[in-house]
C-alpha cells in the first residue's frame, strides 16, 4: 500500500540504520497525511501534452491543438471498472480519435485493447470499462484534439476511478502539464491560416511573399518593439538637434570669422557625405580608436550631429528672411545685437521654419533605418530578422505602414502649416479700415 | 495725456532756435560713401531742443540717409554726430544707450509682429530700460492713448491700418522717453486716407514741445508744423530757413524747382 517515491528511494540505499529510521518516520508522517481507508489501486505513471510550438520544439502552447497523454499503473486484482479524468477549465477535446490501452507485461510492451464506453460530462471523460481490469499493468488514454486556453498557465487534470466492489478514489500526484500563453496576434494568425481565402490568397506568389496576412499579423508585434526604439532614437535626436542648428545657424552668421569658418566647414562636410557613411564611421571608427560608446547613444548622436547641420541651414534662412526692418527697428529702440536675436527675429523665425522643422523630422525618422547597417534594432531591423526567418517580404511591408504612419500625418500638418506661414495668422480681429472722420491721435 | 504734456514740455526750450541754447544735436561735416557712391558730402546742421526740423529733398539727395547716420543705424564714413555733448560716433561710445534717447518712425512701420499692440510698447522698455512689466504696460498704455489706439492694444499688427500701425510704432518710440524724435518718411508708405491721423499725431508732439527731426515729402506739414526747413540735394543742404523764408522765398533755383515741382 502507501508505497510513497521517498520511500521506494530509500529502502534501495538504507544499509545504514539510522537512514532507515529517518525514513519510516518520514513514510509514517506521509501515511498519516492521507485520508484514511482509502484504497490505492492507481497510481499516475505520466501526464502530459504534446509540444506543439513552431518554434520551440519543447514548449505547449495554448490555444493550438495538442494532445494529451494519460498514463496509471494499475495494481492486480484490484478491478477498476471506471476511469474519470477532468480536464482543466477552458480546455477543450475530442473523443473521436480516443486511444485506451492496457500495457501488460515484465516491459509494458504487450497491448490489450480494452472495451470500454466514454461519456463527456462537461470537463469529465469517464471511461467505463466492460471488463474491470483485474491485470496489472499500465492504463495508457491518449486525449486527441486538446486545445488548451490561450492564455496558458500550469493544467491540472484531475482523475477518479471506480472499482468493482463500487469504492471511489482519486489519483493523487498528477503532475501538472505546463502551457505557454500565446498572443492575441499568434492565435489570430493561426486562424488566418486555416481560413480557406487566405489559403487561396496565398496560392498566388506574389500575395504570398508580399503580403501574407498571417505573417502580417505575427509581425506586427515584433517589428513594433523596433518602432519604438526608432520614435526613442528620434524622439530624442530631433529636439538635440534644435538647439545645436540654432547655434551653428548663429555662428554662420556671427561677426566673427572663426565661427562662421567652423560652423560652415561643420555643415558643409555634414551636408557634403552620406549619412550612412557618417554611421559607418562613428560605429566602426569609434571603437577602433578605442571609444566604447553603447550602441542607441552613438546611434542618437549621429543622427542628432547629422540633423543639427540640416537645421542649421534652415534656421539661418529662417534668419535671412526677416526684413532687415525688423532689426533696425529693435536696435533703434536701443536693445542691443543678442536682444534683437533673441525677442524680435527667433520668435519670428521660428514660425517660418516649423513647416521645414517638420520636414526634417520626417526625414529624421526615415533615416533612423540606417542604423541597422551597424545593428541597432530598430523598425528595419526587426522586420529584417523575421524575412531571414521566414523567407516573405511581408515584414518589410509591415515596416513600412510604421514609417508611414508617422510621416503621411506629419506631411499633412506640414503642408497644412506651409499655408498657414503663406498666409496669414488666424486673426482676431478684423482689418479696420480707419473711416475718414476718423481723426486718429486727435483726441481733444 | 497731460502728465506725458508737462514731462515734454521739461524738455522743450520755450523759443525754438534760441543762439545761446546749446544744440541738442549737431551734425558736423558729415560724409557717408556706399562703395564708390557717395552720399553725404559735407553735412553740417545744429539742431536745438523744442525744435521741429524737416528735411525736404528729392530722392536720392541723402535725406534719409543722414538721418539714419544720426543714431548710427548707418555708419558715417567721417564727421561728427554730437548728442547732448556726446560725440556718438567716437567708437567707445556705448550707441545703445544713445539709442534709448532718440526715438525712430521708420517708413514701413517695422512693428514686431509676432506681438500685440501693447507688447510692440512695451519690449523695449522691459528690455533695455529694465522696467516692470507692470510698469511697462502702464507706459504702453498711455502713449497708446495718446495715439489714439488705447483700444487697440491687444490687436496684432496684421490687424491693424497702416495708418494705425505707424501710430503704433510712435507709441512704441515714445515710450522710451526719447530727447529726440526722428521720422524717416513717416507717411510715405501710407494710403492717403491714412495719412492724415499719423500727421495728426507728430503735429500733437510737435505741439507738446518734442524736439524733432522729420525727413518727409508733406509739404503742409512742413509749412504748418516745422520751425526750420532743410532743403537737401545730391548729398549737400542747399537750403535752410523757416518754411515761410523757403515756401515763400526760396533763395536757390532748385530750392524753387523743386517745390514747384511737387506743389
Amino acid at each position: 500500500m502507501n508505497i510513497l517515491p521517498s520511500c521506494t528511494a530509500g529502502r534501495r540505499r538504507a544499509p545504514a540504520v539510522f537512514l532507515g529510521v529517518l525514513i519510516v518516520a518520514v513514510a509514517l508522517l506521509g501515511a498519516l497525511a492521507l485520508p484514511v481507508g482509502r484504497a490505492d489501486a492507481m497510481e499516475v505513471v505520466k501526464c502530459t501534452g504534446r509540444p506543439n510550438s513552431e518554434d520551440d520544439p519543447t514548449a505547449i502552447m495554448g490555444a493550438t491543438e495538442s494532445r494529451i497523454t494519460f498514463e496509471a499503473s494499475v495494481a492486480e486484482g484490484e478491478g477498476v471498472s471506471s476511469l474519470t479524468l477532468r480536464l482543466p477549465e477552458g480546455t477543450t477535446f475530442g473523443t473521436d480519435d480516443l486511444a485506451v490501452t492496457l500495457l501488460t507485461g515484465d516491459d509494458l510492451m504487450t497491448r490489450n485493447e480494452l472495451d470500454y464506453t466514454e461519456s463527456v460530462d462537461g470537463q469529465d471523460l469517464t471511461l467505463d470499462f466492460a471488463e474491470p481490469i483485474m491485470q496489472q499493468g499500465h492504463l495508457n488514454i491518449l486525449v486527441y484534439d486538446v486545445f488548451f486556453p490561450t492564455d496558458g498557465g500550469e493544467m491540472q487534470v484531475e482523475a477518479t476511478y471506480e472499482l468493482a466492489d463500487g469504492t471511489e478514489a482519486q489519483i493523487e500526484g498528477i503532475p501538472s502539464i505546463p502551457v505557454e500563453g500565446i498572443s492575441f496576434t499568434e492565435s489570430l494568425s493561426q486562424w488566418l491560416e486555416e481560413q480557406p481565402w487566405i489559403q487561396a490568397w496565398n496560392a498566388n506568389r506574389f500575395l504570398h511573399l508580399f503580403f501574407d496576412p498571417a505573417l502580417l499579423v505575427t509581425s506586427f508585434p515584433v517589428v513594433l518593439t523596433g518602432f519604438f526604439t526608432s520614435i526613442a532614437i528620434v524622439a530624442v535626436a530631433f529636439p538635440l538637434a534644435i538647439p545645436m542648428g540654432l547655434l551653428l545657424a548663429l555662428m554662420r552668421i556671427s561677426k566673427l570669422r572663426l565661427l562662421r569658418g567652423i560652423a560652415t566647414t561643420y555643415v558643409n562636410i555634414v551636408r557634403g557625405t552620406p549619412l550612412f557613411l557618417q554611421i559607418y564611421v562613428a560605429f566602426f571608427g569609434l571603437p577602433l580608436a578605442g571609444i566604447q560608446i553603447p550602441n542607441f547613444v552613438l546611434g542618437v548622436t549621429v543622427m542628432c550631429m547629422n540633423s543639427g547641420a540640416y537645421m542649421c541651414e534652415i534656421f539661418r534662412a529662417g534668419i535671412l528672411s526677416i526684413s532687415k526692418g525688423q532689426t533696425e527697428a529693435a536696435r533703434s529702440l536701443g536693445m542691443n545685437g543678442a536682444q534683437t536675436m533673441f525677442y524680435v527675429i527667433l520668435p519670428q523665425m521660428f514660425r517660418i521654419v516649423i513647416p521645414n522643422l517638420t520636414s526634417e523630422f520626417i526625414v529624421l525618422y526615415k533615416d533612423t533605418s540606417l542604423l541597422a547597417a551597424v545593428g541597432i534594432m530598430e523598425l528595419v531591423m526587426y522586420a529584417r530578422t523575421i524575412v531571414a526567418s521566414t523567407g516573405s517580404i511581408t515584414p518589410y511591408i509591415v515596416a513600412a505602414l510604421f514609417y508611414l504612419v508617422i510621416t503621411l500625418p506629419l506631411s499633412k500638418v506640414t503642408r497644412h502649416l506651409e499655408d498657414r506661414v503663406r498666409g496669414h495668422r488666424s486673426r482676431k480681429h478684423a482689418v479696420e479700415l480707419e473711416s475718414a472722420d476718423e481723426k486718429g491721435a486727435s483726441d481733444e | 495725456m497731460s502728465d506725458a504734456a508737462t514731462e515734454a514740455e521739461k524738455n522743450a526750450a520755450p523759443v525754438a532756435a534760441d543762439a545761446t541754447d546749446e544744440p541738442i544735436l549737431r551734425i558736423v561735416d558729415l560724409h557717408k560713401s556706399f562703395g564708390e557712391t557717395v552720399v553725404l558730402r559735407g553735412i553740417d546742421v545744429d539742431i536745438y531742443r523744442g525744435e521741429v526740423v524737416v528735411v525736404l529733398g528729392p530722392s536720392g539727395s541723402g535725406k534719409s540717409t543722414m538721418l539714419r547716420c544720426l543714431n548710427r543705424l548707418e555708419e558715417p564714413t567721417s564727421g561728427k554726430i554730437i548728442f547732448e555733448g556726446q560725440d556718438i560716433t567716437d567708437p567707445k561710445t556705448d550707441v545703445n544707450d544713445v539709442r534709448k534717447r532718440m526715438g525712430m518712425v521708420f517708413q514701413q512701420f517695422n512693428l514686431f509682429p509676432h506681438l500685440d499692440a501693447l507688447h510692440n510698447v512695451m519690449l523695449a522698455q522691459q528690455k533695455v530700460l529694465g522696467r516692470s512689466a507692470e510698469e511697462a504696460e502702464k507706459v504702453a498704455r498711455e502713449r497708446l492713448a495718446r495715439v489714439g489706439l488705447a483700444e487697440r492694444a491687444d490687436y496684432y499688427p496684421d490687424e491693424l491700418s497702416g495708418g494705425q500701425q505707424q501710430r503704433v510704432a510712435i507709441a512704441r518710440a515714445l515710450a522710451m522717453e526719447p530727447h529726440v524724435m526722428l521720422f524717416d518718411e513717416a507717411t510715405s508708405a501710407l494710403d492717403p486716407e491714412l495719412v492724415r491721423g499719423v500727421l495728426d499725431v507728430m503735429r500733437e508732439l510737435a505741439e507738446q514741445g518734442m524736439t524733432m527731426v522729420v525727413v518727409t515729402h508733406e509739404m503742409g506739414f512742413a509749412r504748418d508744423v516745422a520751425d526750420r526747413v532743410i532743403f537737401m540735394e545730391g548729398g549737400y543742404v542747399v537750403e535752410e530757413g523757416t518754411p515761410e523764408q523757403l515756401f515763400e522765398h526760396p533763395k536757390s533755383p532748385r530750392t524753387a524747382e523743386f517745390l514747384g515741382s511737387i506743389d
